[in-house]
């Protein structure tokens, strides 16, 4: 079971997803984090983060990039958060290598297939870019593009995808009917 | 308390004052002297950073306020420090304010969708 789950900003999409996996009842839990620690921002929205997390019994696996070779628990839920930095962190490096858009989405891809293919439930968060109705310069543009047509992958190998709205979940794909997920 | 929110020129405010057969007079901008309608919730999100207590205090005096809000966080991460702030605190305040709703209800196109409860002008 593949739950893609998504949202702007501060809109609840992580609490949401964590509930998914807490109310699925699956004993082994593993908390896939994607992201580079930049500065105190960055630190903060980590331990913020945590501290949701906090009693959850989530086993935290650090996986920066390379999604491709992770191994979960069988059987476990899995929650991957996000695609947005781990997506930056195959294409971009994380400081020691660069690469393209292209190998880098087939290496999210790939991750998540064996995800699925590991543990029971695997909840995938992913981020909303997509409609402040700006126009950016050609590398960001491309960036948006490209990170569009991964999440409308991960939401098409997904048998849910729910968006979260001021935390409430909108269900846009599949039904509600596993242990823990509910209908809004 | 009714939550409405929606991108920029959904027809929140439209919408609101059509169902609840008032006008403008009954809008207003600050939660510190609202009546009937409080909108533009995130442009006065701008200056307050502790949100919480202002709208706990209009919830108490006003039970029934309708809160409009645009949602502002489906964006590229903005490039200044203050503005990321901001947008997350509208997402927050939002959440919050949800939580605490009868109703919540998303415009998009003119179109609502109830996403919590019943309108209580149904």
């Amino acid at each position: 079971m593949l739950i893609y789950v998504s949202g702007g900003s501060g809109s609840g999409k992580s609490a949401f997803a964590e509930s998914l996996v807490v109310r699925s009842g699956l004993e082994h839990r593993a908390y896939i984090a994607t992201m580079v620690p930049f500065g105190a921002e960055g630190q903060a929205r980590i331990a913020r983060h945590r501290a949701l997390r906090a009693g959850k019994g989530f086993a935290t696996i650090e996986k920066l990039r390379g999604l491709a070779d992770i191994n979960v628990p069988t059987g476990c839920a899995a929650l991957l958060e996000d695609l947005t930095n781990l997506f930056a962190n195959e294409w971009f490096g994380t400081g020691e290598q660069d690469g393209d858009p292209k190998t880098a989405a087939e290496h999210v891809l790939r991750g998540l297939e064996r995800l699925k293919s590991q543990a029971a439930l695997t909840v995938i968060v992913g981020n909303d870019l997509f409609s402040d109705g700006m126009d950016y310069d050609a590398g960001t543009a491309e960036y948006l593009r490209a990170l569009a047509a991964l999440n409308c992958a991960a939401a098409a190998m997904a048998d849910q995808v729910y968006e979260v709205v001021c935390g409430i979940p909108i269900l846009h794909k599949g039904n509600p009917d596993i242990k823990g997920a509910r209908q809004p | 308390m009714t939550l409405v929110i929606g991108g920029a020129g959904q027809g929140k405010l439209e919408y609101v004052l059509s169902q609840l057969h008032v006008g403008k007079d009954e809008v207003s901008y600050d939660p510190e002297a609202a009546k009937t309608v409080l909108t533009g919730l995130e442009t006065w999100l701008r200056g307050e950073t502790e949100p919480i207590p202002v709208l706990e205090r209009l919830l108490k005096e006003r039970p029934h306020v309708v809160i409009l809000c645009n949602e502002v966080g489906s964006g590229v991460v903005p490039m200044d420090r203050d503005d990321r702030a901001w947008r997350e605190r509208v997402g927050r305040t939002c959440c919050t304010l949800a939580e605490r709703a009868d109703c919540v209800i998303r415009m998009y196109c003119g179109i609502p969708s109830i996403l919590k409860g019943e309108p209580e002008w149904n």
